[in-house]
């Protein structure tokens, strides 16, 4: 029995088989980089050039055509930007309405933090700071009627994407963006009280922001994201410990809301290596993992399936650092079902590359992907 | 006794005392000493403590930074003294790309390795590499990138050098996410290393210090 988008992620999320492995693009960790990729994409799959959206620096919004095309289960809802919050300067500095400047260099694909606004480490700035008001309607204009639309017109699995706009980041992010990304490590050494109090503050727009979303789509998603980053490819950046005393009491508060407000399981994306604190994640309520980088260290898929796959599910988990953009068709097609027969059994697996997909990745090596999801997802999984 | 203090400041990142420690170990010890037997010794345990996992970000630059408050002590007094540095190490990311937390930490780690090092920063053109080395006279250029997609302008430094005639005077060494030693053979670098100590162990073995 074929089942519904929505229904084949909903049952892949209660760990058990649905038809076929569900497949996701197009969110902030799993949609298409740049204008000039995407057309190519296009034109490959033998769409016309057309209209296209960008909803946050050059990360593409799929066009439903395509998502039916390769065969994904997804569509997001999320709030949109604000043009009239940015300060642009010459050299393409930009700063947004934390006033925090980031900076694009000629040839770069990403903005990167140019200067950070909290100069000085004193507690009383925090309270002095001018902050962004998350309680603003102008942010929320018409996601409501977007989300009951999508809910109610198609049979997609709606996802609330990273809240880009405002928060898009997680907590870490929003941190060292403000302080500056060395300074903030020292900070957590050498002025601790510093830290939970700049923390606090931002863990308090976070929610009331997401109380803000939720009110508006909180009946009609079935997926709500959260992210911060905190591995690196061979290792947390931080220890374990700095986790579990700075950000852990945060995101369990954060993930007990959600739920409060709305009938969703939670995604958290955190790259690179994090398995020391998994069971951590468990324990706060995450239900999917995202991106399970197969090269970082200790993030292999068979072992994390087979050690947390009872209680957690999983999505990502295709290598794009190198498969993806060097590797050879068969290659592709490889990875594809190592990730299936690895993360796909029993349920608990939703398809995704790694992360979004650079614009230097053949077209060709994005379609096999997708394709070969399709091909060799079906369960029961034969291999 | 105060080099070994100093050491385990380092270590220990103890940016509250390291100064005076030195102040006191400068009335019994040559600076050279303190920068070898103090300095360089803490900067290499830290280097083996981030290498096998017990060491995090944080505390390798809490450490930096306390290594960092010594030098500048005693930089002012090594200017007549017969102390020198291993050689010069021109470090730089890649043109199109920003960032630098990973060149910063590798570069921090040469410092505390008894390097000179010269850091151009980011988004650094192939000219702007050939001008200082040119200008610094290297042996040593760190290359670092964090991207697929500006990865391949290492080779395209490498090949700048030579057009220039200036790839004979320094070995190159390239580091970063997407990098290999198959990249790293491909593009025809000396070196490559997957993380910040082991940047170090292969720059001193490529000049046999």
């Amino acid at each position: 029995m074929t089942l519904s988008s929505r229904e084949r992620i909903l049952k892949a999320l209660d760990h058990e088989e649905p038809d076929r492995v569900p497949i996701d693009i197009g969110g902030y960790i799993s949609t298409v980089r740049t204008i000039k990729a995407y057309e190519n994409l296009k034109k490959f799959l033998g769409f016309p050039k057309g209209d296209f959206k960008i909803f946050h620096a050059e990360h593409m919004v799929i066009d439903d055509f395509v998502v039916k095309r390769l065969h994904a289960d997804t569509l997001y809802v999320r709030p949109q930007p604000l043009k009239d919050r940015y300060k642009r300067y010459p050299g393409k500095i930009v700063e947004d309405e934390w006033g925090i400047k980031f900076h694009k260099s000629e040839n770069s694909l990403y903005y990167e933090l140019h200067e950070p606004p909290l100069k000085e480490p004193y507690k009383e700035i925090i309270e002095d700071y001018e902050w962004p008001d998350p309680n603003e309607p102008v942010r929320y204009e018409g996601l409501e009627d977007e989300a009951k639309r999508l809910y109610e017109k198609t049979d997609y699995c709606i996802v609330l994407d990273h809240l880009t706009p405002l928060f898009g980041e997680g907590l870490l992010e929003k941190a060292w963006y403000l302080r500056g990304f060395q300074e903030f490590l020292k900070d957590m050494i050498i002025r601790p009280e510093f830290v939970e109090t700049l923390l606090k503050k931002l863990h308090q727009i976070q929610m009331t922001h997401f109380g803000e979303v939720l009110d508006r789509v909180g009946d009609y998603i079935q997926i709500a994201e959260v992210m911060s980053d905190f591995g690196m490819q061979d290792r947390m950046i931080f220890s374990p410990i700095f986790y579990r005393r700075f950000f852990k009491p945060f995101d369990a508060k954060l993930i007990e809301f959600i739920k409060k407000k709305a009938r969703v399981k939670v995604l958290y994306h955190t790259c690179g290596s994090l398995y020391p604190i998994i069971p951590d994640y468990i324990e706060n309520g995450v239900d999917i993992l995202n991106p399970i980088q197969p090269r970082a260290k200790d993030m292999q898929s068979s072992k994390l399936k087979e050690e947390f796959g009872d209680s957690l599910c999983f999505h990502g988990g295709f290598d794009i650092q190198q498969i993806l953009p060097y590797g050879t068709i068969d290659e592709v097609k490889e990875e594809a079902k190592r990730v299936i027969r690895e993360l796909a059994h029993d349920g608990g697996y939703i398809f995704a590359p790694a992360h979004c997909i650079q614009p230097d990745v053949p077209p060709e090596n994005i379609v096999t992907m997708y394709d070969s999801a399709f091909k060799y997802g079906k369960y029961p999984i034969p291999f | 006794m105060f080099l070994e203090k100093i050491s385990n400041e380092v270590l220990n990142g103890d940016l509250n005392d390291i100064e005076s420690t030195v102040v006191e170990a400068l009335k019994r010890h040559r600076p050279e000493e303190i920068i070898n037997d103090g300095l360089i010794k803490g900067m290499r345990i830290v280097g083996e403590k981030f290498k096998n996992g017990e060491y995090f970000l944080p505390e390798v630059m809490v450490s930096a930074e306390t290594m960092h408050k010594a030098l500048e002590l005693l930089r002012p007094k090594l200017e007549n003294s017969d102390y020198t540095s291993k050689c010069s190490v021109v470090f730089g990311t890649v043109r199109g790309d920003l960032h630098d937390i990973g060149k910063n930490l590798v570069a921090m780690m040469f410092i505390g390795a008894g390097f000179d090092v010269i850091d151009l920063g980011i988004d650094v053109t192939p000219d702007k590499f050939a001008e200082a080395i040119s200008e610094h006279k290297p042996r040593l250029l760190c290359l670092s990138a964090l991207l697929t997609t500006t990865m391949p302008e290492m080779g395209v430094v490498i090949s700048a050098l030579e057009e220039k005639q200036l790839r004979n005077r320094v070995k190159v060494m390239i580091g970063g996410a997407p990098v290999t030693q198959k990249y790293a053979d491909k593009i025809g670098a000396d070196g490559y290393a997957s993380n910040a100590a082991e940047a170090v162990d292969k720059a001193n073995s490529l000049f046999n210090f």
